[in-house]
């Protein structure tokens, strides 16, 4: 190795690019050979061009035998055996490269061909890298012819170097024996620095580049070649210029710590790019101030940043319009923490309720419910949440003692980790949709009363026979009992039959009479499980008075089982009552000799029960069969015209249909349907 | 033979309204189509002494009508089929002068004012009074009764009258007329004493004892 290392080679390897074979490899034996006190120099040329190789080897014949490098890492890799390093005009890191030759431990000159124009700049900037020791030079290309003789002395310094300095030549062979197992520090922290994706810029006070790394490079778009020795200003935007220069005017400066600036390099790089810089100062061997900027891509950073920004603006701007929204909607609007505490109304909460927002802000919700449904809200309060939301009427009160009524569908709000966070509640005041609502119900139910009264009126003759008959009986067993007894002439069983005659009578009487006081009852809507064929086999007494007073039987066809509904039994009884009357009547006016009349209840689908009611009377004529339910229309001479219209709001309120038709065999047929009970 | 005429001339005289003793030729006959009603009604004819008889419908009564005896009937108005007014007018039809009693539970004008045309002897409201209606079940029978006899000494004046001779009735409604014995034979030109007995043969006859009780027969026979 050691001989082989200082054995003269000249020999120049060609570039990939020119593609030409190394022609000078066969004369570099020559030329060692040839002048043997003279010792040979070996130049290693990396990306210089062919011409240029040839030209010096032909200046140099003999002396220095030139080796041209394919690449960077063969470059490092046979720096041992090298004296002096030519770095092409193509090589793009020239000055990096330099450092790390230099950091490889091996002090050798290194050349460094420039363009005349950038020869000054690159001076300059060499005198203050930090780890590029001495002897590296810059070589303008226009000075070409001299190279040649540069070269020679270089090769003689670095000889000469070496040969008085064996000491260090013999630490720097050790040295090199361990390099080849691992690489030096210096070189390892280059590498490190080379690698490393922060950028290292290095500037002077004013602003010039000094020295950066590959990843500086790689930020800011930009080659070492065209940065070093440039001023910020001509990479940087004028204002992030500025403030980079900002930033090492204060690094500079004794006893300021500067922060780390965000600068934007979107217009030198092409895209959106935002660096953080951070600088320390610098003071290279001249003893020059400078700084170091560390560079950091932190695009990622800002971007979010900027969006997080765009997003929270928005969000601004979209709770702005919900909580003006929530000021101005119509609905009164509360939210409530997780134990019902009020901890936000709109405005309409407080003109619907009458407090102010901060009147209510920190009471229980429970407090402004009304007696009559604070049990209620307080058992679905503690219920577990209701999938899907319902709709809930309650009653409220206000400030002033009113009771009001809305509709409210509570909404259970969660965080995003599915915590409880409370209620919204949003309450549509229907206070007076529901007065008006009971008033209809009130005035429909003071109709059907009167109703009620008036057909018991009409049918005052016939009643009044049907509780007749029972107290004839009566009257006529009681007397003819207590004549026999008082006589002496009464058997033991006569006494007996006619007494159960009579309490039998009585009881037939009192059914009557309850019946009727039930009918003609005057209350409240009661909702409770109806049988529909039950309920009509109990109306068939009543009706029964009239079927018989005009001899008229009355049939029943009633399907079993039929499903039960929901409804009010006397409305109900009333409603079948109004049909059959009418049906009588309608009968009665006809005088036919064929008198049916038929009651029949059907399952006209699964949710709903049929009841009809079918005559042989005349019929309805078609003109009338749209009319016959409105209010006041009557065919009858002393008819009021109210019974088929309250009937038809009967069977409205309890969710039914009401029709009228002509029978297939003639007279008319009444029907209406109810739906059935769901199973709750 | 005018002491034998002397005996029967009670039979002459009407009986006394106030005789309340239940004939037992009488049956009270009623039609209700209810049965609690019928129980009723024959409990408290029962208890009266009376004898009754009850029809569930107003045909069977029709059906049954030619084989009854006297007595009344307790109609009612209003029954499937055949209504209370209904039979009435058959009854009228087949002359069956049965007096009735209407019993009705609804009791409206026109349904009144028809019952009573037909020849009803009373109408009563249900719920009666069962003192009152046994009343009125009595007045019936009474009058009943009186009619019946009424009409037997009508029928038995005119068979006695159709028994004199044309003589003996010029000479009867010569006394009739309140003209005296002399008169009349003036006016027959026959004599006093054949007047005379003309006389006592017309008293034989008609079974009288005295003038008055000619006059009576006279009136009743000629009566309608």
């Amino acid at each position: 190795m050691a001989t082989e290392k200082h054995t003269p080679r000249l020999s120049v390897v060609s570039s990939h690019n020119t593609g030409e074979q190394p022609a000078s490899t066969p004369a570099a034996p020559t030329a060692g050979s040839a002048d043997p006190d003279q010792r040979s120099g070996h130049v290693a040329l990396l990306e210089v061009d062919a011409d240029t190789g040839e030209e010096l080897a032909a200046q140099l014949a003999g002396r220095i035998s030139f080796d041209r490098m394919t690449d960077t890492q063969q470059l490092l890799d046979e720096l041992e055996q090298l004296d002096v390093v030519v770095l092409g005009l193509r090589v793009r890191e020239p000055v990096r490269l330099a450092q790390r030759i230099k950091s490889a431990g091996n002090d050798l000159p290194v050349m460094i061909l420039t363009e005349p124009e950038r020869h000054e700049r690159l001076r300059q900037v060499l005198r203050f890298s930090p780890f590029i020791g001495s002897d590296v030079t810059p070589w303008p290309v226009d000075h070409m012819d001299e190279l040649a003789n540069a070269l020679g002395e270089a090769v003689l310094r670095v000889q000469k170097r070496r040969s008085y300095s064996g000491v260090i030549a013999a630490s720097q062979s050790r040295m090199r024996d361990i390099h080849t197992g691992k690489p030096p520090v210096s070189r390892y922290l280059d590498r490190l620095l080379d690698n490393a994706p922060i950028g290292v810029l290095n500037v002077d006070v004013q602003g010039v580049i000094l020295g950066m790394n590959r990843y500086a490079g790689q930020m800011l778009n930009i080659t070492e070649r065209d940065a070093l020795g440039v001023t910020l200003g001509s990479i940087f935007s004028r204002t992030e210029s500025s403030k980079l220069h900002e930033l090492v005017a204060r690094c500079v400066a004794p006893s300021k710590r500067p922060a780390p600036a965000v600068v934007d390099v979107s217009e030198s790089v092409g895209s959106n790019r935002y660096v953080e810089v951070v600088a320390s100062s610098l003071v290279d061997r001249t003893g020059q101030l400078g700084a170091t900027l560390i560079l950091q891509d932190v695009t990622g950073r800002v971007s979010a940043e900027k969006e997080r920004l765009e997003v929270e603006d928005a969000l601004r701007v979209s709770e702005r319009r919900y909580r003006e929204l929530v000021q101005t909607m119509s609905e009164a609007l509360a939210l409530t923490d997780e134990q019902h505490v009020i901890t936000y109304v709109n405005e309409s909460f407080s003109r619907i309720f009458g407090y102010s927002s901060e009147e209510v802000v920190g009471r229980h919700l429970l407090e402004f419910v009304h007696q009559e449904d604070k049990t209620e809200m307080g058992e679905r309060m503690s219920a577990p949440a209701d999938n899907p939301i319902k709709r809930y009427e309650t009653a409220w009160v206000t400030k002033d003692g009113r009771k009001i009524i809305t509709l409210t569908s509570p909404k259970r709000i969660y965080d995003p980790d599915e915590g409880y966070l409370g209620c919204l509640g949003i309450f549509t005041d229907i206070t007076e949709r529901k007065q008006i609502e009971e008033r209809e119900k009130k005035h429909m139910l003071e109709l059907a009363h009167v109703s009620r009264v008036t057909t018991m009126g009409e049918l005052s003759s016939q009643i009044a026979h049907e509780l007749a008959q029972p107290l004839a009986a009566i009257a006529g067993l009681s007397t003819g009992c207590l004549k026999l007894f008082k006589a002496g002439a009464a058997g033991h069983d006569d006494i007996e039959e006619s007494l159960a005659d009579i309490s039998q009578q009585a009881s037939r009487a009192r059914e009557i009479v309850i019946r009727l006081r039930n009918f003609v009852r005057n209350e409240d809507v009661q909702h409770s499980r109806v049988v529909v064929n039950e309920l009509i086999r109990t109306v068939i007494p009543l009706i029964d008075i009239e079927a018989r007073w005009f001899s008229l039987p009355i049939k029943l066809d009633l399907s079993e089982p039929l499903p039960d509904i929901t409804g009010d039994r006397v409305l109900l009884e009333q409603v079948v009552l109004n049909l059959v009357h009418n049906a009588i009547e309608a009968m009665q006016a006809n005088k036919q000799k064929r008198r049916r009349l038929t009651i029949r209840t059907t399952i006209a689908d699964p949710k709903f029960i049929r009841v009809t009611v079918s005559d042989s009377g005349p019929g309805i004529s078609k003109e009338l069969i749209a009319k016959v339910f409105d209010p006041f229309f009557t065919t009858k001479p002393d008819g009021m015209g109210m019974g088929l219209a309250i009937t038809r709001s009967i069977i409205d309120a309890h969710g039914g249909k009401l029709e009228a038709d002509n029978n297939a065999q003639g007279g008319a047929i009444f029907g209406f349907t109810l739906p059935v009970s769901g199973r709750e | 033979m005018p002491r034998a005429g002397r005996s029967s001339v009670l039979r002459y005289r009407y009986p006394a309204v106030s005789d309340n003793a239940p004939d037992t030729n009488q049956t009270v006959y009623i039609v209700d189509d209810e049965e609690p009603v019928r129980k009723g009604l024959r409990m408290l004819v029962k208890s009266e002494g009376l004898n009754s008889c009850c029809f569930e419908t107003a045909q069977a009564f029709l059906e049954s009508v030619d084989t009854l005896g006297p007595g009344c009937l307790l109609l009612d108005v209003c029954m499937p089929d055949m209504s209370g007014p209904e039979l009435q007018d058959a009854l009228r039809e087949r002359q069956v002068d049965l007096p009735i009693i209407v019993i009705t539970g609804h009791a409206d004008v026109p349904t009144a004012v028809r019952v009573m045309k037909g020849g009803a002897c009373d109408f009563v409201e249900k719920p009666f009074d069962s003192e009152e209606l046994l009343a009125r079940i009595h007045e019936c029978l009474n009058s009943e009764k009186r009619v019946r006899q009424k009409t037997d000494l009508r029928r038995q004046a005119v068979e006695n009258m159709a028994r004199l001779t044309p003589r003996e009735r010029q000479v009867m409604e010569g006394l009739v007329a309140g003209k005296r014995n002399k008169q009349i034979a003036n006016d027959l030109s026959i004599s006093f004493r054949t007047v005379e007995w003309h006389r006592a043969s017309i008293m034989e006859k008609l079974k009288a004892s005295t003038l008055s009780d000619i006059v009576r027969v006279v009136m009743l026979a000629e009566s309608d």
